[in-house]
């Protein structure tokens, strides 16, 4: 069952621009509940501005996102539509935003550059008491959300900025999911961080989706990819190419046509089969598979 | 060769950090034309360092030569005019309120002639590939675009020394594939020019002329890439990994394939194994 769908959604920058262009163009996707979807597309492919609609920080010029019953679009006629059979609780809904952003949590590239408070538990309880949650309240579950992004409790009082690079991402993240979205949508979350860091950010990630929230992350970053998300959604010039699995994905020939990159191992294999390399290399997903073939054809 | 960069005894602490030094008595030096990964994981100091070179930062102790010219206040213009980082965050270093006025902003202020100026906008916008966006605000942008600006607003300078601080870690591949190919141009169109390239990226240190590894504030390994990055175990020690294809030979070494120390890509190694099979045959 989907959770988050758009129907024929277009996004304009600047309508009144004589040279404006489509940054997303008649989109049509539906994202399941507790899927783990990464949406990879070349720099201006429109991969970010998508995400920010399913929180409403951009509206939809035309066609509409949906998460759950609340509808996302610019166009007032369009919405009133949709909600003509609804019901009044949903029409109530749909009129509080703050609604549908406690449901679904963005964490935009480079979160640590938007940590500000004097204490890593005081920027945590900021989102909380953003929305409506007393300060105690606040308190308790951004304790329970650094605990969970493994922050030990000695840092609480510290400054967020005297954290390293991983560290900080982790506060911010805690800062998001400390208001319990259904939904965490990440914007390159491991982008500037090194092989540790990554691995902690998405030790991370993967612990949060497995508790049964939706996850949808956008990257570059196609190892990622390859170990973490069941879906991939492939944007191209603002418009919607693909929608298929990470292996399936890497093992065709479209990468290129993308301009996606190829993750190093698939590269290398393709390599070898272009060369003419005479030993069997179908269905080889990691490196020691590899070896293990490449030995054969050598007989060691 | 000459010495474009000499760093002697270098020492720096952030005034937040009670007692924690940033780095620690780093000595090195870059020759004219080189070309330098400087890797380390966050933390280890590599981004302070860059401030440091580029005088964005004032040392407690040590001394930086750029150019010969020693870094201090009193030398600033000349340090300016010969040394310059592209940071990450394009956000941050997007001044002009066009792509246009954005490469131009740095050569107005070095009073560069108005043709010429224009032609150096042209060429370096050309080379980085934002010639159709000249007059596009950064709104329109995406993160990508607007550091390929920053990077051609640098480039227009004709700096001796150019440090890219993690300068693609936001681009997309085509992007990232983009610059390392303009590096590459940029030094064969002009073999003095100097650059330190600051990178989680392994790949491209594995191919750069020299690697220096920080951990900790101080330099843990220098030298060829080659030879950097043998000790597995060591790299493996600071949280940091060893390029694809050494991983790939080194496994393949165990089990009696021996692949020759020069070959740093998987182009050559994708050769190499086949060549040898063929040779069986």
């Amino acid at each position: 069952m989907w959770q988050i769908k758009t129907k024929n959604l277009t996004y304009i920058y600047d309508k009144k621009d004589p040279n404006h262009y489509d940054a997303l163009s008649n989109i049509d996707i539906e994202i399941n509940k507790g899927d783990f979807v990464c949406i990879v597309g070349k720099t201006g492919s429109g991969k970010s501005t998508l995400v920010q609609t399913f929180n409403s920080l951009i509206l939809p010029s035309t066609g509409y996102t949906q998460v759950e019953t609340f509808y996302i679009t610019s166009d007032k006629k369009l919405k009133k539509e949709l909600l003509k059979n609804e019901s009044k609780e949903v029409i109530e809904d749909n009129k509080h935003v703050a609604n549908l952003r406690k449901k679904v949590g963005m964490v935009f590239q480079f979160p640590e550059y938007q940590l500000f408070s004097e204490t890593i538990l005081k920027d945590v309880m900021f989102g909380p008491k953003n929305f409506g949650m007393r300060d105690e309240e606040a308190k308790e579950v951004a304790i329970k959300s650094l605990k969970e992004v493994g922050i030990p409790e000695s840092y609480f009082e510290r400054s967020p900025f005297e954290l390293s690079g991983g560290e900080k991402r982790r506060v911010a993240i805690a800062g998001i999911i400390a208001s319990s979205p259904d939904i965490l949508v990440l914007d390159e979350p491991t982008a500037g961080l090194d092989p540790n860091g990554k691995k902690e950010i998405m030790a991370l990630v993967k612990k949060i989706h497995e508790t049964g929230k939706t996850v949808i992350i956008v990257t570059h970053d196609m190892d990622l990819v390859l170990n973490f998300a069941n879906t991939v959604i492939v944007l191209s010039d603002a418009k919607l190419v693909e929608v298929t699995t990470p292996k399936e994905l890497f093992n065709s020939d479209n990468l290129n046509k993308y301009s996606l990159e190829i993750p190093t191992i698939y590269k290398f294999i393709n390599l070898l089969k272009n060369k003419g390399f005479a030993g069997n290399l179908n269905e080889i997903n990691d490196i020691d598979t590899l070896i293990d073939r490449i030995c054969e054809a050598q007989n060691v | 060769m000459n010495k474009v960069l000499e760093v002697k005894n270098l020492n720096f602490t952030y005034d937040s950090q009670e007692g924690k030094q940033t780095i620690k008595n780093v000595s090195f030096s870059v020759n004219e034309g080189e070309y330098v990964t400087l890797i380390g994981h966050n933390g280890s100091g590599k981004s302070t360092l860059a401030k440091l070179l580029a005088y964005l930062l004032e040392p407690q102790s040590g001394e930086i030569y750029i150019n010969g010219v020693l870094e201090n206040e009193k030398n600033i213009r000349k340090i300016r005019q010969s040394i310059g980082v592209v940071f990450q965050n394009p956000d941050n270093q997007f001044i002009g309120s066009t792509v246009e006025s954005d490469i131009a902003f740095g050569l107005e202020n070095r009073a560069i002639p108005r043709e010429k100026m224009i032609e150096l906008v042209n060429k370096y916008a050309n080379l980085v590939g934002m010639e159709k966006y000249l007059n596009k605000s950064p709104e329109e942008l995406s993160g990508g675009q607007k550091q390929r600006v920053a990077i051609a607003g640098i480039l227009a300078l004709g700096l001796k020394v150019v440090i890219f601080d993690e300068a693609t870690a936001m681009l997309d591949p085509e992007g990232v594939e983009d610059i390392k190919d303009l590096i590459l141009e940029m030094r064969k169109e002009n073999p003095e020019l100097t650059f330190i390239s600051i990178t989680h990226d392994i790949e491209e240190a594995y191919l750069s002329d020299r690697v220096i590894i920080l951990n900790d504030g101080e330099i843990f390994l220098e030298g060829k890439p080659e030879d950097v990055f043998e000790d597995e175990k060591k790299i493996l020690s600071i949280g940091l990994d060893i390029p694809f294809v050494l991983k790939l030979k080194n496994k393949i070494a165990l089990k009696g394939i021996n692949v020759p120390k020069d070959v740093r890509t998987i182009d050559g190694l994708s050769e190499f194994l086949c060549g040898r099979l063929k040779q069986k045959i």
